[in-house]
């Protein structure tokens, strides 16, 4: 910052002006972020971008009514003039039956950074280019393959954060992700296959050796093989079916009918006009059967690697594990300072912004489905007829999260209790929240485990795109309709 | 605002620090604010101020991309340094690439001073009156003003600006366990019609109390301009895309050059309409005037971004929304003109069938058919013998586009612009036969 003067120091300043100004609450983030992006198709690089971005975003409650601004002009002038401006919104916001509050929290001095074995902006960009290039080529030499693509993405992320509370806290957070596609087509159209997942990959906050780790070019031919089998596959027919969702796709199902519902600032309708509500309302709390009696669901932002995993949230609260269903109960939400002081309740660190220029919602951490005590042996013994559904491949579901509707990339059939080695092409399921969890019974152990990460979850206006995580393995659910009539 | 002379100045300095280097550059600065409001209240309340430089370096037939907001000498030396060793580390594209043509033309500045000037003040008043309007229910939306200056840049001689003012809101109303929906547009934030829409919202969200439950199947439909905007944005982007006709992930390779809908379906991509808020130029810098996508019911052309076309040997269309991934179109003054129609002429002959106010959550199941699901919400009604009856619940629908056009009876002269997350869209009400829904929600 020109004049000698740390972003800290101007930091540190904003905090006691608006101290003076006797605001109820304030904070203010300097985030920095560093990103690096590589695609490859059919062998060729398709592009390799590289970003940098930061600024500075100043919320202020005062009276009840936020206001918040933020600025890339980093000025010492221009931050305390950004500071100003939060505080006029503010006083305008409050003038409209304002009733913003903050739940307590301690002050926290504190340093947090992404454990990781090999920093990803450390690797040479010949490196990746090459690793994507391999699995890539591997893919298109596989007669039917139309097309291949694969990428990887990389982010650090520097925070600030300073408040009102006396909270001053550093983190630096790493992700690292990436996967591998494969298409093939003839006269019935197109078939795709993902790996590790589907949408770029999985993602975790992790190093170089995550994408290690996932062995790309490993797995490119099983998975430009499965493409090509998949085209001349039939479809399933419609009906009632046992199945066994696969742990990249179950990750989605619990994103969107777990993970969605219990933020609470839906439940309170700041998202209605946008993403929509809840049908978890508070007379539901502690009382509602959300799942079978094996269904544990928690938020868990200290799980290490996992991509919603961070030091603190973005208002200064302490990383944390809450269960959101226990035993099949509904027991907790994800909560900011703001909502959960309305329940009376402490936050669980749920509040988050990606970015500097966005103020902290209600947002996912790692929203985790806990392991279960079987084999994916036991899972597929326990079916007569079914499928072993995998790989997300489209999603939607209603705006107070009931009615939903997924398809997936590929199924397994089962028959008698094992994989016959046939497989199916466009499957899609649907059902209700409620009783999709409530005919779970069986999730497999902690061995199939693993936290999966979405880098692109978007709520908020203006838009807000988050990067999330859900532990998951595969698990049974009873008599869900599989196939729509067309 | 920083003005053209600004960007011109930002020119000379890309000229200075890339030298050597070829280059195509989009340097983009938003400053808006934004208003929301939840349960009658002011929540969430919001400025931004952003620039945004991304710059493509090109040597010996390879590129790298790169973006800043940090202007400075030393950030734009350290981007040039990242981009260098990206080329080194590269190999050749796979086809032959080459900037786009210099192209002059006259800055281009439609600016409302009602945006320009907008205060947070501006915004809350217009809240205090939608909460006036809607009194006895509770409302639930955001009202944005955002001023967006472009310049679009290049090594060889590519110079366009433009500055642009936008506004615009979206309201919920809910009553009791009703809902109704209003969304709107303008350039100029006096223009912004959210009073005669939230008036319809505040009406809609009363009718639809106590929905009844109906059985999903197949219904004749009347689609608001909301809902019909949801559907034909995702075909334009899915469907409509040169990218996914090359690799043959499209069912535009069935049906383009084909009749798939009546006469009086049009579906063109427009700056100039009338509603509109102008993108007059691409991230590569073509010009944007009317494209048609579906004329007189045939789908007529596809949108090829810059990357796509040189690699294919197409023309490109101004559809290129960003230098990170030149195989990305979009189109950006999305328009489905009116037809002929009254209201009440899609609405009578309708036996039994479904009023749907707006879409939820639209996504593509299967994008070699083009099927699409997706839930009803804010207010879905039962039309019996020509009149709207009763609210039901909602449901979710599983249709494939081209049956969709195809099916399609009638197309209101009413039309509206309806808020995206972009520029608006405008679009009128559709007749439908046979929309086929699959499965019901619990409200």
């Amino acid at each position: 910052m020109k004049g000698g003067v740390s972003v800290k120091e101007v930091l540190e300043e904003v905090i006691e002006f608006l101290r003076r100004e006797k605001v109820d609450y304030a904070d203010v983030r300097y985030e920095r972020h560093l990103k690096e992006e590589i695609a490859n198709e059919n062998g060729f690089l398709k592009t390799y971008t590289f970003n940098e971005d930061q600024g500075v975003g100043i919320r202020v409650l005062k009276n009840g009514g936020w206001g918040f601004s933020s600025t890339d002009r980093l000025s010492k002038e221009n931050i305390l003039k950004t500071a100003k401006l939060a505080l006029d919104i503010a006083k305008t916001s409050s003038m409209r039956r304002g009733e913003g509050r903050v739940a307590e929290e301690p002050p926290y001095v504190d340093t947090y950074k992404t454990r990781y074995e090999k920093d990803p902006f450390e690797i040479s960009k010949k490196e990746k280019v090459e690793l994507l290039r391999e699995a890539v080529a591997k893919m298109k030499e596989i007669k039917g393959i139309v097309k291949a693509s694969g990428s990887l993405q990389f982010r650090k992320i520097q925070k600030l954060f300073l408040n009102t509370d006396g909270s001053t806290i550093e983190q630096e957070i790493v992700i690292s992700g990436g996967g591998i596609e494969a298409f093939s087509a003839g006269e019935e159209g197109f078939q795709k296959r993902s790996y590790p997942s589907s949408f770029g990959g999985d993602f975790a906050t992790r190093g170089w050796e995550f994408i290690e780790e996932m062995d790309f070019v490993g797995k490119a031919e099983e998975t430009a093989q499965e493409a090509v089998s998949l085209l001349s596959a039939p479809e399933i027919e419609p009906g009632e079916y046992d199945i066994i969702i696969g742990g990249s796709q179950l990750a989605l199902q619990i994103h969107e009918s777990c993970g969605h519902p219990s933020e609470l600032d839906r439940v309170f309708g700041s998202e209605i006009s946008f993403a929509g509500g809840s049908f978890l309302t508070p007379d539901k709390l502690g009382k509602l059967k959300y799942g079978s009696e094996i269904v544990n669901i928690v938020a868990d932002a200290t799980v290490e690697g996992g991509l919603g995993s961070f030091g603190y949230d973005d208002e200064g609260v302490k990383a944390q594990r809450s269960f959101i269903v226990k035993e099949g109960i509904f027991v907790g939400y994800l909560m900011d300072r703001e909502s959960a002081a309305k329940l009376g309740l402490r936050s669980n660190g749920a509040g988050r912004a990606s970015s500097w220029n966005r103020i902290p919602i209600v947002r996912m951490t790692n929203i985790n489905l806990l392991p279960g005590n079987m084999t994916l042996e036991d899972l597929i013994s326990g079916i007569d007829y079914g499928f072993l559904l995998e790989t997300n491949k489209s999603w939607s579901i209603d705006d107070m999260r009931v009615n939903f509707q997924f398809a997936t990339e590929i199924a397994y059939e089962i028959k008698g209790g094992r994989l016959t080695g046939r497989i199916f092409k466009n499957p899609v399921y649907y059902g209700t929240t409620v009783e999709f969890w409530n005919s779970c019974d069986g999730i497999a152990n902690e061995k199939y485990w693993r936290v999966w990460g979405i880098p692109n979850c978007g709520k908020g206006q203006p838009i807000q795109v988050m990067h999330v995580g859900h532990g998951a393995s595969p698990a049974r659910f009873r008599k869900v309709k599989v196939g729509v009539a067309k | 605002m920083r003005g053209e002379n600004f960007y011109r100045g930002l020119l000379r300095i890309l000229n200075e620090k890339f030298a050597g280097l070829e280059f195509l550059a989009n340097a983009w600065e938003k400053t808006s604010g934004l208003t929301r409001f939840s349960k009658s209240r002011i929540h969430q309340n919001v400025h931004e101020e952003k620039i945004n430089l991304t710059i493509l370096v090109t040597k010996d037939n390879k590129i790298a991309v790169g973006t800043t907001n940090n202007l400075s000498a030393d950030s734009l030396e350290r981007l040039r340094e990242s981009l260098e060793e990206i080329l080194k580390n590269t190999e050749e594209l796979g086809y032959k690439f080459e900037l786009p043509s210099p192209r002059m033309d006259y800055p281009y500045e439609r600016v409302a001073e009602s945006v320009r000037k907008a205060t947070p003040e501006d915004r809350a008043k217009i809240f205090d009156e939608i909460v006036k309007v809607a009194k006895g229910t509770d409302v639930y939306g955001y009202i944005e003003t955002s001023l967006d200056e472009l310049c679009v840049m290049s090594s060889n001689g590519l110079c366009l600006y433009t500055c642009i003012s936008s506004s615009s809101f979206n309201t919920v109303v809910i009553c009791e366990d009703g809902s109704g929906y209003a969304s709107g547009s303008s350039w100029d934030l006096k223009e912004l019609d959210w009073e005669e829409k939230v008036k319809k919202a505040v009406e809609t969200a009363k009718k639809s109390r106590k929905p009844v439950d109906i059985d999903p199947g197949k219904y004749t439909v009347v689609l608001s301009p909301e809902a019909v905007s949801e559907i034909v944005q995702y075909f334009a982007y899915f469907v409509a895309n040169g990218y996914y006709h090359e690799t043959k992930t499209s069912p535009s390779v069935k049906f383009l050059g084909k009749k798939i809908g009546p006469d009086d379906l049009n579906v063109i991509d427009d700056p100039n309409y009338p509603g509109q808020i102008p993108l007059v130029f691409d991230m590569c810098g073509m010009k944007r005037e009317s494209f048609p996508i579906i004329e007189n019911g045939v789908f007529k052309n596809l949108m090829y971004a810059y990357g796509t076309a040189l690699k294919f040997s197409k023309k490109p269309t101004p559809h290129t929304i960003t230098l990170d991934n030149l195989d990305v179109p979009y189109p950006f003054n999305l328009v489905i003109k009116p037809g002929r129609a009254s209201l009440e002429d899609l609405l009578k002959n309708v036996d039994k069938g479904l009023w749907i106010s707006r879409f939820h959550y639209v996504n593509l199941v299967d994008p070699m058919n083009a099927i699409f699901t997706g839930m009803t919400r804010d207010g879905t009604f039962l039309i019996e013998k020509g009149e709207i009856t009763r609210p039901v619940k909602n449901m979710r629908f599983n249709i494939g586009f081209f049956n969709m056009v195809e099916n399609i009876t009638g197309i209101s002269k009413e039309h509206t612009s309806v808020a995206t997350e972009y520029a608006p869209i405008i679009a009128p009400y559709i007749k439908v036969e046979d929309f086929n829904f699959t499965s019901k929600s619990d409200h």
